[in-house]
């Protein structure tokens, strides 16, 4: 293969492992800090997207400041809005299930997502059809025989990779973040030493929801178009993304969303049945990773004490 | 004394007799209904006696009646849906509601036999459900018999379900719910990628045959439509279900699945080697399905990967945790009345998704036991 077509397919997968990882990362801090898998993420990366679509418009009809700042301002504006959703999702919720089974939480965030998806399906106009997501970012390209870089990729690169690193910053080194690791290690112990345990909760629940919102608008600038289902779909290769870096390890999920997105591009060039068994393979891949490294490959072995 | 529970026993008979003509004269008033706000008066009305039914008030008294005459509980209600089946014979749309809640009510079955008994979780349920419709599509130009296209059915998906959990009964909890969710996208995507069984338009699939006698055919009984074949195989398998759940649920099996879902590590440390049952529950689980899912395909005469989706899935779950997780009863009052709001409330049908959802997250905060809670082993000796 010539390297500039080699190029153009490892800068895609590169994209949407970042978008992957993104949602990945969301269900790993679920799961760090208490122990529960939040099945509606998928769908909060969704309401993300329309969120901000919706803001664009709102902020762009009211014109009261240049193009770039609308941007800035609905994007921040959508990531702090999800973020609320977010918090009251943990607080009437996942909070009031604690002491329930496991089980409870697992299936009350999954029928919760598939509220948010026929919400959007029925009372969103036009929410039943794709809906085009227009290139709010500059689409000016550079190219290099078949290489194109697109500017709009390269923005996204950056404040993906950002976003991620800030959100590692954020969790290894702030108060916080050590909040959010006390608590995911031993609440108890975490609420002795005076932590806020359920203001650590709700607070993560925010982060992820963040996070959900870049990665949803990522993947409406990467496809051009959004829909209501899109984040059933992108929900689950997060979290096998997760599952396979490692539940609970940052990096891992970072890895994860990276391995899927190679597996996919991967299905798509070499399998000689084409491109529309991509998501099978890539996905028969993934479950057989997990049969063999049940703890994913970064994640820690477990040994359960008695 | 021995009189005296003998009367008591014909006594109990006869309430329950009363109570099955009462919710037989209710299911046939239901099914006929056509105006749309008598109906949801009918459904609420019915709604508040089951949650009466439910409570902690009432719901011991009724479970030990239930359990002291359980064979003239099972033939009556058996009879009972015959009969009202037979009274709808010139009304094939109510028929063909009749026969798909006694589908659903096997499929809650099936469900509850992995997911209330053993804990192992399935996602894929309408995936399952489906590969039997397959199947059946499939093998209909053979012109098989209908049982061995069941049986064919529960084979594939067992095979299938085998694979599949491989990498379940390895892994823990939440990881296997991604896995079955996966695997409940992935086989609609593969159907419709796939020409060889239709792509997205799906398969037509020939009427079965039972021995000679054909199930899209008249058997004979005056103006009676061909669904009524349809409800009586359908009421068969859900009554062989259902005493295959209350075998399993009163045996040594039942015991062990109880185990390992409330506590895996002690289970194993008990000597039960844990693999091998959740393997056997989701097998045998997934084999359920496809057997009812082929009988479903065959009536509704095509299959198509819509049908299959995993709101399907989703759907299927909430039955059972709207009727109460393990309860085999709870699981088929609550398929019946989720087949008959969906169908037969029109207005509703476009949002049944969001309703149902809606109703287990409500169920799950404040009711988390269901409709019937699933009784505790009682252990001791009735003196």
């Amino acid at each position: 293969m010539p390297i500039d077509l080699l190029g153009q397919y490892l800068l895609n997968t590169v994209m949407l492992g970042l978008i992957y990882a993104l949602v990945a990362v969301g269900f790993t801090l679920f799961f760090g800090v208490m122990n529960i898998i939040q099945f509606s993420h998928g769908d909060i990366v969704m309401m993300g997207a329309f969120m901000c679509l919706y803001l664009v418009g709102a902020v762009a009809s009211a014109d009261i400041m240049p193009a770039p700042a609308q941007l800035i301002v609905s994007f921040v504006f959508a990531a702090a809005l999800l973020g609320f959703v977010g918090i009251a999702i943990g607080r009437f919720l996942v909070l009031p299930m604690k002491d329930a089974p496991p089980l409870n939480v697992l299936l009350i965030t999954l029928m919760l997502g598939t509220i948010i998806r026929e919400c959007v399906r029925l009372f969103v106009p036009g929410g039943s059809n794709p809906i085009r997501f227009p290139p709010l970012l500059s689409t000016e390209s550079y190219s290099l025989g078949k290489f194109t870089l697109r500017l709009d990729s390269a923005l996204m690169l950056i404040i993906g990779a950002a976003v991620l690193i800030g959100t590692r910053t954020l969790i290894k080194r702030t108060k916080l973040g050590l909040a959010i690791q006390a608590v995911g290690q031993d609440e108890e112990t975490a609420r002795i030493l005076g932590i806020d345990d359920r203001g650590v909760v709700l607070a993560t629940f925010a982060i992820g929801a963040g996070l959900a919102a870049v990665a949803g608008v990522f993947s409406g600038l990467y496809y051009n178009q959004i829909n209501f289902d899109m984040g059933l779909l992108l929900g689950v290769i997060g979290f096998s993304s997760a599952i396979v870096g490692g539940l609970g390890a940052l990096g891992g999920a970072v890895l994860g969303g990276l391995l899927f997105a190679s597996l996919q591009t991967f299905g798509t060039l070499a399998l000689p049945i084409g491109g529309e068994y991509k998501d099978i393979f890539a996905f028969t891949v993934v479950i057989a990773i997990m049969t063999w490294r049940p703890t994913g490959l970064l994640g820690e072995k477990y040994k359960e004490r008695v | 004394m021995l009189r005296q529970a003998g009367a008591s026993k014909l006594r109990e008979r006869i309430i329950a007799l009363v109570i099955a003509g009462a919710i037989g004269v209710f299911c046939h008033r239901i099914l006929t209904e056509r105006s749309d706000v008598v109906l949801v008066c009918l459904l609420l009305f019915g709604a508040c006696v089951l949650w009466l039914c439910g409570s902690e008030k009432f719901a011991p008294g009724i479970r030990r009646g239930y359990e002291r005459n359980s064979v003239f509980v099972h033939l009556w209600s058996s009879i009972m849906v015959v009969a009202v089946a037979l009274s709808l014979r010139a009304d094939p749309f109510a028929l063909h509601l009749l026969s798909t809640a006694l589908i659903f009510a096997a499929v809650s079955a099936a469900l509850n036999l992995q997911f209330g008994f053993c804990g192992v979780l399935n996602f894929s349920a309408a995936g399952f459900f489906g590969l039997g419709a397959y199947t059946a599509a499939l093998l209909s130009p053979l012109g098989l018999d209908g049982t061995i296209v069941l049986l064919a059915a529960g084979v594939v998906a067992g095979m299938t379900g085998f694979l599949l959990a491989l990498p379940i009964v390895r892994t823990r909890g939440h990881y296997a719910a991604v896995i079955t969710i996966a695997f409940g996208i992935m086989f609609r995507n593969l159907l419709e990628v796939t020409d060889a069984v239709g792509g997205p338009q799906g398969l037509k699939v020939d009427g079965l045959s039972f021995f000679g006698y054909r199930l899209n055919e008249n058997l004979g009984i005056y103006s009676c439509s061909f669904f009524f074949n349809y409800v009586l195989v359908s009421l068969a398998l859900l009554a062989a279900f259902v005493f295959v759940m209350r075998r399993i649920d009163g045996s040594f099996v039942g015991i062990g699945f109880d185990s390992i879902r409330l506590d895996e590590t002690t289970a194993a440390c008990f000597g039960l080697d844990i693999w091998r049952w959740k393997l056997s529950a989701f097998t045998m689980g997934n084999a359920m399905l496809a057997i009812v899912g082929a009988l479903y395909g065959s009536m509704l005469g095509y299959v198509a990967p819509s049908n299959f989706s995993f709101s399907d899935s989703l759907i299927f779950v909430s039955i059972i945790i709207l009727g109460g997780i393990g309860s085999v009863w709870g699981g088929v009052i609550a398929a019946v009345i989720v087949v008959l709001l969906s169908e037969k409330l029109q207005p509703i049908q476009e949002y049944r998704f969001l309703i149902f959802s809606t109703l287990v997250v409500l169920v799950l905060l404040f009711r988390p036991q269901g409709l019937m809670r699933r009784p505790l082993r009682e252990f001791s000796q009735e003196t």
